[in-house]
């Protein structure tokens, strides 16, 4: 490896003042701030494709380059097919021959001001030859000789299962003969549930710096993976990993937005042709039009009953993946929507199968809860629809039916809470949902220093915004016995030398955070335990000076894999909505809410009730209010005004309980980010079904849905 | 580009401004900068009307209240003596958007961009409000309802100032209200909004009846068909379905994303039944 000589890190972006109450005090520094700050910097701007599909055949700069304040364009042919991607490398930095979404990135346009940039940007004159689109899941699988990825074998991390041209990938979970199984049942019912598209909808957008005047280069970004970005950066800029420094930069939060390289490679390459520092900031309609959405697509579920059990489940989801693949991380190319539903009951047969599809639309990504968000709606929605068959109360169903304790005290609390909600009056209905959140695979390394002064634990994990180092902070104080003032997390950014997965999958307070608390053991066994006759307060203080040293070094690992022993074990929700619904106009009201969770050890209670309240209101958005509007690959909800998101008025009031099943899970540390979420939308259907007596099997609920289906049975007020 | 600011302390000196090429009233901002950041409106000169004095006053007389056009929503949703003489006015004025919206929004700010979909023209038109209008070919009064052609298209020449609203009091044995159906967020546009202001004669039948509706055609839509349903009836259940019908008849939405034209169109005729039966005076409701 190349000798590094990295730029000093400079104390902006360091966490080592006390940074948990910076991000309320509007101090907290993000990567437009650093960009705010350095002299001599260039603005880009991009040019984004009007064309859902078509042919490139010329891009003229002469005009955007001849208005002053422009100092360079840069554009596909300049810099050749430069491809990016988490599993799959099929998504070009910017569009070469072809573009497979309006909004990709055509090129780019350096000047001395953004409103430069972005004046210049809009005079770049593009010539396109369009073919044929393919818009829907209707199109993909209709008659047709479009092939959008025609060179996919040959793409870094190409499979060789590749049964048609337009398949981005599938997934399958199989575990008997469905088939044979459905023949034994009594009574199976199927249904069809319908999804549309929603945004990430981080409230910061995507920023970078970068700085490749001389022989390294630095980055600021709003990146939530520093590792993969410098990996990314040096393979696609030909630059080595150790020329490269990500410094540690803040994120105004994620939701599986922040972790593609959609700004930072165009950059570095301007940066490098013109000698000057390069920064660049999408703007919001930019974001909506090019960044992480979630899955639209439909998911089938059959379900049979053998004598009451739930004896066979089919399960067939078909998405629309988008023009690329590149910003989803699982290898099978499609979202974690197989095995979620029915996931908390005993289930004989299970046949569930998934598969993503290219099309001319913004590319799908990591929405906060990628597919459980869509397949826990389908699967609680079923399960009412099939307590309902049965004759049973939709809890009592739950409860005769679930194999896991968590869920049967969570059940047992939902029942003793909405009982006195009951008899509100006509149109007024209750829905309840069961879910679960496991924390993601991954590895990371916390190396944690005492001092004299305190202790410093040095972690490669951005923090998005969750608000995680202050969970660091507690979790070490606890662990070591000081006080949290006493401990300071200093982020580093990019660093081969700590192993770091970093932020998502609700990974990080379970994985970094065991990880804290084995360096914290580790510190425990060099410096020996605290000794009550110390006097308490920051005691590693004393103890150095005793064993004559100036500070103790170790680290820590925390890690999680999925299906092995020590696996952090799920953790499980349940949410309780009661809704009026207004017969006339079909617009429902949630008059109340209560969600119950069978939490790990709590290590930041703040931090915990602030992911289940966020988590609420996410879930509540994107089931009721938010729908990305795409007609013929062109957004139509192109801001935030017309992409509305929850305001505070919309939000219901909230209570929140706790179950402890067994004193062992006090101990634990699991995940919590995506769970409150996903349980809205099946909570709500099942609630506007005891309201009025409708089911809606499409995403988001409108009271337009309702509506419709309260006259196609003619039940309308 | 260079983009001027301009602060004149006179309404002469606000029309003299306004002569030079694309220049724009700035009076408050918050549609205007919007189309600004979007790109969609470029004006070289903005010429702010914070400083003209006279144009952000409430004063009544016997006959009627003038709102000053440069009142920010929230002024005029705290306004004693709208909140007085027109409560559902003040009532209508406290509910748009946000708080920030309605902080910065100006009255004439808000009529000049002649969005349909905007609370005050609706509720404003139903209580026969009057825009005065000054300019450099002197001034002129219309009617609420004609201030805007079409969509984002006022009825205004470049260099027009709108200084005020004037609404006349309310005649005795009368009604207002203003509704507007959010099925979304709590501060978006609504689907469909209806103002009404109704008045009754001795026995409780509808004397006149004045009824308009937002976000369901290209300006705001006087509802002629619908007010004269009511014309000569009390408020029963009847009556009120025929109007429900007829506004749904009457009104000419388009689909988007707040609903499609079919349910815009119920929904209207729902909004306008409820509208009207809010304004039956207290001692003539059930």
């Amino acid at each position: 490896m190349t000798s590094e000589r990295r730029p000093s890190r400079s104390s902006e972006t360091t966490h080592r003042d006390d940074p948990d109450q910076e991000w309320v005090s509007g101090r907290r520094r993000f990567a437009a701030d650093i960009a705010a700050d350095t002299s001599e910097l260039l603005h880009v701007a991009f040019v984004l494709s009007t064309e859902p599909h078509a042919r490139l055949l010329d891009v003229d700069a002469d005009a955007a380059l001849a208005l002053p304040g422009v100092v360079a364009v840069m554009t596909g042919a300049d810099i050749g097919l430069r491809l990016f991607g988490r599993s799959l490398r099929d998504y070009p930095v910017l569009a070469v021959d072809r573009v497979l979404f309006a909004g990709q990135r055509v090129a780019a346009v350096a000047a001395e001001d953004p409103e430069t940039a972005h004046r210049a940007a809009r005079m770049v004159d593009v010539s396109y030859e369009p073919l044929s689109p393919l818009y829907d899941l209707e199109d993909v699988f209709g008659e047709h000789d479009v092939e959008l990825h025609p060179g996919a074998q040959g793409y870094e991390g190409a499979t060789d299962d590749h049964p048609f041209g337009n398949l981005q990938g599938a997934d399958v979970v199989v575990d008997g003969d469905v088939d044979a199984a459905f023949a034994e049942c009594d009574h199976v019912r199927e249904d069809t549930f319908v999804f549309d598209r929603v945004h990430s909808a981080p409230l910061e957008p995507h920023a970078c710096v970068v700085d490749a005047r001389g022989e390294h280069v630095s980055v600021w970004s709003s990146n939530k993976v520093p590792n993969r970005l410098r990996a990314d950066l040096a393979l696609l800029a030909d630059r080595a990993v150790g020329d490269i420094h990500v410094h540690p930069t803040n994120i105004g939060g994620d939701f599986g937005s922040k972790a593609a390289p959609y700004l930072e490679v165009v950059c570095l390459l301007l940066s490098e042709r013109t000698q000057r520092p390069v920064a660049a900031r999408m703007t919001y309609t930019e974001m909506l039009g090019t960044t992480a959405v979630r899955h639209p697509g439909r998911l089938r579920l059959r379900t049979g009953l053998r004598q009451g059990r739930i004896h066979a489940h089919e399960a067939e989801a078909i998405l629309d993946g988008g023009a690329f693949a590149a910003i989803k991380p699982r290898a099978t190319r499609v979202v974690s929507i197989l095995g979620h539903a029915y996931a908390n009951y005993e289930v004989c047969v299970r046949d569930e199968r998934a598969m993503t599809v290219y099309s001319n639309n913004p590319p799908g990504g990591h929405v906060r809860s990628p597919g459980e968000f869509q397949s826990v709606f389908a699967g609680e929605s079923q399960v009412d629809l099939l307590a309902r068959t049965c004759g049973e109360d939709p809890i009592a169903f739950r409860l005769r039916r679930t194999t896991v304790p968590e869920v049967r005290g969570i059940l047992e609390e939902l029942r003793a809470g909405v009982q006195p909600w009951g008899g509100d009056g006509p149109d007024v209905g209750v829905g309840v949902a069961t879910f679960g959140c496991r924390a993601g695979n991954g590895e990371s390394v916390v190396a944690a220093r005492a001092t004299s002064s305190g202790v410093v634990l040095r972690v490669g994990v951005p923090d998005q915004g969750s608000g995680m180092y202050a969970t660091f902070r507690l979790l070490a104080a606890q662990a070591l016995e000081i006080p949290r003032e006493a401990v300071h997390v200093e982020a580093i950014g990019a660093d081969e030398t700590l192993t770091d997965a970093g932020a998502g999958s609700s990974r990080v307070t379970a994985v970094v955070g065991s990880a804290c608390i084995d360096a914290c053991s580790r510190l425990l066994e060099e410096l020996g335990p605290p000794d009550p006759d110390e006097g308490g307060g920051y005691w590693p203080a004393a103890r150095l000076e005793r064993m004559g040293t100036p500070e103790v070094s170790v680290e820590g690992v925390g890690r999680n894999r999925r299906g092995e022993a020590a696996a952090v074990k799920p953790t499980y929700g349940g949410l309780a909505l009661q809704v009026t619904v207004d017969r006339m106009t079909g617009q429902f009201v949630i008059r109340r809410a209560m969600l119950v969770v069978a939490p790990g050890r709590i290590a930041n209670p703040v931090g915990f009730r602030g992911q289940l309240e966020g988590g609420f209101v996410y879930g509540l958005s994107q089931a009721v209010l938010e729908r990305l509007v795409v007609e013929q690959g062109q957004l139509v909800t192109a801001s935030l005004g017309d992409y509305k998101l929850a305001c505070i008025g919309d939000v219901p009031p909230l209570e929140i309980r706790h179950v402890r099943v067994g004193a062992e899970t006090e101990g634990e540390l699991r995940a919590v980010g995506e769970l409150a979420n996903i349980g809205v939308a099946p909570a709500l259907a099942n609630a506007i079904d005891d309201a009025v007596g409708v089911r809606i099997r499409t995403l988001p609920i409108t009271g337009e849905d309702v509506w419709q289906a309260l006259r196609s049975v003619g039940q309308e007020g | 580009m260079t983009l001027l600011w301009r602060r004149p302390t006179t309404l002469d000196g606000a029309i003299e401004e306004l002569a030079s090429d694309d220049a724009a009233i700035y009076a408050g901002g918050v549609s205007l900068v919007l189309l600004m950041n979007l790109g969609l409106f470029e004006p070289a000169t903005l010429v702010s009307l914070a400083a003209v004095p006279g144009l952000a006053a409430v004063t009544g007389d016997d006959e009627a209240v003038d709102l000053g056009a440069m009142c920010t929503h929230a002024r005029l949703a705290a306004d004693p003596i709208l909140r007085r003489t027109h409560p559902a006015a003040a009532d209508m004025f406290a509910g748009i958007g946000n708080v920030r919206v309605r902080s910065w929004g100006t009255l004439g700010g808000n009529l000049a961009h002649a969005d349909p979909a905007q609370d005050p023209p609706v509720m404003l038109a139903a209580l026969h409000g009057t825009v005065s209008v000054v300019g450099p070919r002197g001034d002129r009064v219309i009617p609420v309802e004609a201030i805007a052609e079409g969509p984002l298209s006022p009825a205004l020449d470049p260099d027009e100032i709108v200084t005020s609203v004037r609404l006349p009091l309310a005649e005795e044995r009368s009604g207002s209200s203003y509704l507007k159906y959010l099925p979304g967020t709590k501060d978006d546009y609504a689907t469909v909004s209806i103002g009404a202001h109704l008045q009754f004669d001795r026995a409780g039948a509808v004397r006149q009846a004045r009824l308009v509706a937002g976000a369901v055609g290209p300006t705001v839509v006087v509802l002629g068909a619908g007010s004269e349903v009511l014309t000569g009836h009390p408020l029963d259940p009847d009556v009120l379905d025929a109007l429900r019908v007829a506004v749904r008849d009457e009104v000419n939405p388009s689909s988007d994303r707040r609903g499609s034209a079919d349910y815009k169109r119920e929904m209207a005729g729902i909004v306008a039944a409820r509208a009207a039966s809010a304004c039956r005076p207290a001692s003539a409701r059930p």
